[in-house]
């Protein structure tokens, strides 16, 4: 069938067909690439996250390299509430370990976010302190947040 | 000690043993020739590195996620089995520096020891 023979009002449905099409498709790539963005943010937290605990395990931890990590960890504590968009949970074909929860208990997970947010805050000072068994302390009590929301709202892998 | 910290020993304790699944898992992928053996000394230096953390993660007696109340009531066995795998994974990451990846592969049955462990001192995966 070739255009110039459709008549006006086909022609113009079909260019809404199209046209919908057209922005249809990057919406359907969207929640995948929010997906991306959220599993690479939380991998680099985790990176962070190691390499902040392997300095503290060293005999007499690096300054520089407690700082980095902790910067890193600061952003993504940032970062992490732009990372659960509606519509980027769980559904067919798409692979995610966010728990569907997430999207209708927002109070309670907000909380958790906040509490990753504080004691990113924490680690912050303590590494600014100095004091190697405080930042320790601090270190710890930050992975707990990391758990509690996990052990929530992060499906369970093995 | 608070809550947080609590978890915060039970969450490192885990992402130990998580980096030694990740890490024996290319380890077993190198050994099968699947993958190139370019990673062989990294990954045998970062199993040594883990192991070695294993037991001052473990040390705090903090009950919780699938650990068995065994590990710290039997703490002298399941010690001793921490410190052989610090032992054995400091031997296999010598070889692995070598890039002498049949001493490695015939070490792997014996050195990690992995379900031996698991089979007694780690308990069955929560319910969803
Ligand atoms: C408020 C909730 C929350 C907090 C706080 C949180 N996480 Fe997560 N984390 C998640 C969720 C949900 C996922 C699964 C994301 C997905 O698969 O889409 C996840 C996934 C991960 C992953 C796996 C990424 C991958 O490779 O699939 C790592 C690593 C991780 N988090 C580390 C951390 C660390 C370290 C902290 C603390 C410093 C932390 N998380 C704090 C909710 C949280
Ligand atoms: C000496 C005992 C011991 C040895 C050896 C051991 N593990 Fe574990 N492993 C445990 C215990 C105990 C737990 C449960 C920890 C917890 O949840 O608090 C565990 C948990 C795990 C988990 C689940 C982590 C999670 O939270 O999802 C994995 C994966 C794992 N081990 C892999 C390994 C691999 C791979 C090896 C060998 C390279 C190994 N383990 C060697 C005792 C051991």
């Amino acid at each position: 069938m070739t255009i110039d023979r459709l008549k006006p009002a086909k022609l113009r449905a079909l260019a809404v067909i199209v046209f919908a099409g057209i922005a249809a498709a990057p919406l359907l790539a969207a929640p995948a690439d929010q997906i991306r963005t959220r599993i690479d943010g939380y991998r680099d937290l985790g990176a962070a996250f190691k390499t902040l605990n392997d300095g503290l395990r060293a005999p007499s931890p690096q300054p520089a390299v407690l700082r980095a990590a902790t910067q890193r960890i600061r952003a993504a504590a940032s970062h992490q509430y732009g990372w659960y968009p509606a519509g980027s949970g769980p559904r067919p074909g798409v692979k995610t370990a966010a728990k569907p929860e997430i999207w209708t208990q927002g109070p309670r997970f907000r909380q958790l976010q906040d509490g990753f947010a504080a004691q990113a805050g924490a680690l912050e000072r303590a590494v600014g302190g100095g004091n190697v068994a405080a930042i320790r302390t601090a270190a710890r009590s930050l992975g707990g947040s990391c758990k509690a929301c996990h052990d929530q709202f992060r499906v369970e892998k093995n | 000690m608070s809550k947080a910290e609590a978890d915060g020993i039970i969450f490192e304790r885990q992402n130990l043993m998580l980096q030694f699944d990740k890490d024996a898992e290319l380890l077993g992928e190198i050994a099968a020739g699947l993958k190139p053996k370019d990673k062989l000394a990294e990954v045998t230096a970062s199993i040594a590195e883990t192991a070695a953390a294993s037991k001052g993660a473990f040390e705090p007696r903090v009950p919780g996620g699938r650990a068995k109340p065994e590990v710290w009531s039997n703490w002298a066995d399941y010690s001793r089995r921490l410190d052989d795998l610090e032992k054995n994974t400091k031997q296999l990451a010598e070889f692995g520096a070598k890039g002498d990846l049949t001493s490695v592969t015939n070490m792997l049955g014996g050195a990690l020891q992995c379900k031996e462990c698991h089979d007694v001192y780690r308990g069955p995966k929560k319910p969803a």
